[in-house]
């Protein structure tokens, strides 16, 4: 990497501090680019702007990845977290996730000290409206106040700002987040640079006074009494817990809420842009499911000391005086003073298409994106792409092959994959059923996945190496003497295979394993590689065969337009989603076996360019 | 984009030739043509052939032999085996050469795939000719081929779905999986959401109810193994005696391509009916060529010094000659508005052999007679074409020459084709009468025929692998194993999408969209 000592000349600039930007920076300096992060406010470092948890099913998955890459995420919320609850336990353990409660005063202090603490790392306060390119090639980032920062590689995590636009009630005002400026001139900057954009649009729920709350009278939802960390790097979590409150809507609500929807912004005409299905304002889940007497709404807090209050369940952007009443009418919030009130933000994304697998945009070489700007919501879904986008950032500068994870590898891998080749119409969250191989996908795994990938990049530390290196190696003895073991004739590790087998139960208590001295992630690895070993055999075949096509390259530049024999149809799919591989072309809604056969054809032809 | 390491199959288009072929490809070529066929196919053997193959004057080895259908049945084939890399594809080739009906290729088929050989997708063989540098010219051509085959190849499987109830019920079984598949997805993905889900027990419920429906896809259709059990009717009778026609008539469709060109129907076809008190195959046997018959049924060995003969002309007569020699009933077609019965007579006496050799222990020529004629429905086509006085000269003629009498039919006017369905179904019940059927299954002809679903051995081996996979969902969803379910259930849905040929885009969107339809996700 060049030797940069300008003050304003950087490897990589990364605009946007939120979960997607902090790990994109943090991964490209860790791997040695000098980064320069770009924040309008120090303070909203890692900020949560909605929901204060970390985590769920997929997305708990996610985090383990981050983790395994040797991303913040998972120390933070490990550090953070005040209600930590391992989802599924009743399922399989491919499905089961751990979710927390984050402190989120104390998420993003401990997230912003980490970047503090790198060396190499400058954070810097401005407003971006500018990315200068060369001939297709980034260059700088300019500021509003006229700074200019110098960088080969810049990695823009915009979250919701992009000409953001929020609205409660009738009111509308520009913004990125309740009290923050938008970023307008930027949205501009990136048409003239020939991306395309669309607008999504999403929502938050009101925040109380926690005090002022009548929250004995309610049910609670306490954590897991063994709390599951999320980094593979803790050991274990101590800290006291605080519990959830549990209220419903009810019929006077819902009354309420229909009584005014001419003037919800969602139903009134004022917003034009999707939001996600899975995530609906509370007059949405009045509206479409009409016929439901009650809706579940949690009383989260938002940080240890309880000052705070998150309403998980009623997301709205009603006009003020209707949030009020509405709390007045749910249980245990009559008295409640509003912190700040829910409302809805309409943002630009581009569209995703444009991307290359490595996050970096076709037309513009080293302009990388993450997060909500290609489409995505949730903190685990940018932060995944902002490891990827920093690892590929830095990468690029030290001529590394971009580090693209695959749909057989990691969540993230799914993710990245859909984006590209599925294109979007409402924000994309991950959900467990988007794998196809889910059952390789675990959360217990991840650090298996992936940790031996953060190596290659450059981003596991000695300290995490040499702690999976030991991990491995215990699951290896464990599993051999498993294997050399009977008894009633049956090896140990076929009885383990056995569904409801107890050795399951009782593999610590062996005096052989005993002696062993192995830790718990060690046997739970064991026994869920023994349960599923079977049906993960049954998808060898597959996975082989997703494999090969994913190894055939199609280059960049190939034009359909000039393959004879194409479909008009696969002309203009192919052209528009530009996939880099035989395997992404197959996955395009439309194209056909026959389809690639032409192209793979038209290519053969074409000097043996690839195959 | 096709597994390049796949070994697939494909029949060819009988239509201008009288032979199926059935050509493999890919690497478990040989050792699928060792499984099935009796002749042995040596390394020593194949060997040698390599070593002279390599001057490439020699292009293929040819084995005959008999080729094992399926477990039971049997039939005479020849094996070309065109040993990689001087074959089309480039990699290993067989072509099995049968003359048979489709039926028998149909289960043929069946046996393959279910040795792990793949249906060739549209173009496939010259794709893999293409890849592995076997064609480097006419590029284009190659190409096209593949257009053009996939288009005709989605044609005829849309035409084909259309018009039988198997797309209507693999629909319904397809969005009942998917339901189910959505429900178990919903319980794993949103199992944390204030939703109220089917139990695990009902969601199997419905499982079992899929499971069946499939299971009656398959039992309940017409099946080409069933067609190879049920009594055969064979219409036979001299070049261009108006057989298509009749047999077109007898199913209420066309079936076969009529014209009035001599020798077009060159196959055995084969179609299902269904009579008053059984089912049957009614086949239509090639345009039989009198000498060419009495040379191929004198003497089964060839007579040397010939010079050239059509060896396919040949098979081809002698197909129709099995297929009359297995046919519980024979119709005997005789074209009434013609005065030359030669041809009708030499057919008549190869009918008679026929007999001969099946029922062997027929010594007495009497005897032999008395058997092949009450198998026999001498049948007067054309009856429509002549005057009344001509016909009843004719026929009168005609008894005395066969010491038969003949049924007077027009497929133009509808005479006597009542009468012959009757006569049919009177015999076979009279010959055979284990396959009498109820009174109350048995429906009037045209209506049945037309709305019957025949699986081939593609559909079938969709089906078989989705019941399968349905099965063991249901098994791990008894044990708690939803997510292993789920994927089991994914499977099972993908392999009945893949009977209609119409794409249904990404299934985890068609999953995620049924669940946010029908519940209320979202805190």
């Amino acid at each position: 990497m060049s030797n940069r000592t300008k003050t304003n000349e950087f490897d990589c600039v990364v605009i946007g501090a939120g979960h997607a930007g902090v790990e994109a920076a943090h991964a490209a300096t860790r791997i040695g680019a000098k980064t320069c992060l770009i924040t309008i406010s120090k303070d909203t470092i890692a900020k949560m702007s909605c929901n204060p948890a970390i985590g769920g099913l997929a997305k708990g998955q996610i985090v383990r990845e981050v983790d395994a890459l040797g991303g913040l995420m998972g120390l933070a919320i490990d550090a953070t977290g005040i209600q930590f609850r391992l989802l599924n336990r009743s399922k399989g353990p491919a499905v089961q996730a751990p979710r927390a409660q984050a402190d989120k005063y104390k998420y993003k202090d401990y997230i912003r000290t980490q970047l503090e603490q790198t060396a190499n790392l400058t954070i810097v306060e401005a407003i971006v409206t500018q990315i200068v390119t060369e001939k297709n090639n980034v260059r700088a980032v300019r500021c509003r106040d006229g700074r200019i920062y110098n960088a080969p590689t810049v990695i823009l995590t915009t979250g919701t700002f992009l000409r953001g636009l929020m609205h409660i009630g009738t009111q509308q005002f520009a913004g990125g987040r309740l009290g923050e400026p938008a970023a307008n001139e930027l949205s501009d900057s990136l048409r003239q640079l020939g991306l395309e954009l669309g607008r999504l649009k999403t929502g938050t729920p009101a925040r109380l006074d926690a005090a002022t709350a009548d929250l004995d009278k309610l049910d609670v939802q306490l954590g897991d009494e063994r709390p599951v960390p999320f980094s593979f790097m803790t050991e274990r979590i101590d800290r006291p817990q605080v519990p959830c409150w549990i209220t419903y809507t009810n019929e006077k609500i819902h009354k309420l809420i229909r009584d005014n929807l001419h003037r919800a912004p969602l139903y009134s005409g004022q917003i034009t842009s999707t939001g996600p299905r899975y995530c609906p304002s509370i007059e949405t889940k009045i509206v479409r499911f009409a016929d439901k007497k009650r809706h579940q709404v949690f009383l989260e807090p938002e940080d240890e000391e309880k000052t705070t209050i998150y309403c998980n369940g009623i997301s709205t952007s009603l006009p003020k005086d209707v949030q009020e009443q509405m709390l007045k009418l749910l249980g245990g919030t009559e008295n409640a003073r509003i912190v700040h009130y829910g409302y809805a933000i309409e943002y630009d994304y581009c569209l995703p298409i444009q991307l290359k697998p490595n996050l970096e945009t076709r037309k513009v070489s080293g302009l990388f994106l993450a997060g909500q700007i290609n489409g995505t919501s949730g903190y685990e879904e940018a932060a995944g792409q902002g490891i990827v986008a920093g690892i590929n950032a830095a990468g690029k500068l030290q001529g590394k092959e971009p580090l693209i994870l695959g749909r057989d590898q990691a969540y993230i891998g799914v993710m990245i994959d859909d984006l590209l080749t599925k294109g979007l119409d409402e924000p994309y969250r991950m959900f467990t059923s988007r794998a196809e191989y889910r059952l390789l996908l675990r959360a217990d795994n991840a650090d298996r996945r992936l940790t031996q990938v953060g190596k290659s990049a450059g981003l596991v530390d000695e300290k995490r190496w040499a702690k999976f290196q030991k991990k491995i190696e215990n699951i290896n003895t464990l599993k051999s003497y498993l294997k050399n073991n009977r008894s009633g004739g049956i090896s140990l590790w076929d009885q383990l295979r056995q569904p409801g087998n107890i050795l399951a139960g009782t593999i610590a208590e062996n005096p052989d394993v005993k002696n062993m001295d192995l830790a718990e992630d060690v046997y739970q690895a064991v026994i869920i590689d023994a349960k599923y070993e079977g049906y993960l055999a049954k998808q060898e075949r597959l996975v082989a065969g997703f494999r090969a096509l994913e190894n055939k390259k199609i280059p960049a530049d190939l034009d359909y337009n000039s393959i004879a024999h194409l479909r008009a149809e696969a002309k203009e799919k192919l052209s528009v989603f530009r996939p880099s591989t035989f395997g992404q072309a197959s996955r395009i809604s439309g194209i056909t076996p026959a389809d690639i056969t032409v192209v793979q054809i038209h290519l053969k032809k074409n000097n043996d360019r690839v195959i | 984009m096709y597994d390049l390491n796949d070994t697939i199959v494909a029949v060819s288009s009988p239509t201008s030739d009288k032979r199926v072929i059935v050509r493999i490809t890919g690497p478990e070529t040989i050792e699928t043509c060792k499984q099935i066929f009796n002749s042995p196919i040596t390394n020593h053997r194949l060997h040698k052939f390599r070593w002279i193959n390599t001057d490439k004057s020699v292009k293929s080895l040819i084995i005959g032999g008999i080729c094992g259908v399926d477990a039971e049945l049997k039939i005479d084939a020849q094996l070309y085996l065109f040993l990689s890399p001087h074959s089309y594809t480039g990699d290993d080739l067989a072509e099995i050469h049968i003359h048979t009906n489709p039926a028998v290729t149909e289960v043929l088929i069946g046996n393959l795939l279910g040795k792990g050989l793949r249906m060739a997708g549209p173009g496939e063989f010259t794709a893999r000719a293409y890849l592995n540098g076997k064609i480097d010219l006419a590029q284009a051509e190659a190409v096209n081929e593949i257009i053009v085959s996939s288009n005709a190849f989605q044609l005829a499987a849309a035409e084909k779905l259309l018009s039988g109830r198997l797309s209507e019920t693999t629909a319904k079984v397809r969005s009942a999986m998917m339901d189910c598949l959505s429900l178990t997805e919903a319980g794993l993905d949103f199992s944390a959401e204030d939703i109220e889900l089917e139990t695990g027990a009902e969601v199997i419920e419905r499982l079992l109810g899929v499971k069946k429906q499939l299971e009656q896809l398959l039992t309940g259709s017409i099946r080409y193994e069933s067609l190879i059990d049920l009594p055969a009717v064979g219409i036979t009778g001299a070049p261009n005696a108006g057989k298509s026609s009749l047999l077109n008539k007898l199913l209420g469709k066309e079936r076969s391509i009529v014209s009035h060109k001599r020798k077009t129907t060159r196959d055995v076809l084969t179609a299902l009916c269904t009579l008053t008190h059984c089912r049957c195959v009614l086949f239509d046997c090639a345009g039989l060529t009198p000498s060419l018959v009495a040379r191929c049924s004198s003497h089964r060995s060839r007579a040397t010094g010939d010079g050239p003969r059509d060896v396919l002309d040949e098979l081809a007569q002698q197909a129709a000659i099995e297929a009359l020699r297995n046919s519980a009933v024979v119709v005997f077609c005789v074209d009434i508005s013609k005065a030359d019965w030669s041809e009708d007579i030499s057919i008549r006496e190869l009918i008679y052999s026929s007999c001969v050799e099946h029922d062997a222990y027929c010594v007495k020529e009497n005897t032999q007679y008395a058997i092949c004629d009450t198998k026999l429905i001498p049948v007067a086509t054309k009856c429509d074409l002549v005057s009344e006085r001509v016909l009843s000269n004719r026929l009168a003629e005609l008894n005395e020459l066969f010491g038969i009498e003949l049924l007077v039919t027009s497929t133009e006017t509808g005479d006597g084709l009542e009468l012959l369905r009757e006569t049919i179904d009177r015999k076979i019940i009279e010959l055979e009468p284990g396959f009498e059927t109820a009174k109350s299954d048995a429906t009037p002809l045209f209506e049945s025929t037309q709305s019957s679903v025949a699986l081939t051995a593609r559909h079938k081996q969709a089906v078989t692998e989705a019941i399968e996979n349905v099965s063991e969902s249901i098994s791990e969803l008894r044990a708690g194993n939803d997510e292993v379910a789920a994927m089991m259930l994914r499977a099972a849905y993908q392999a009945i999408s893949g009977i209609e040929s119409a794409a249904g885009g990404h299934v985890d969107e068609q999953i995620l969209e049924n669940i946010f339809s029908r519940f209320c996700i979202g805190k």
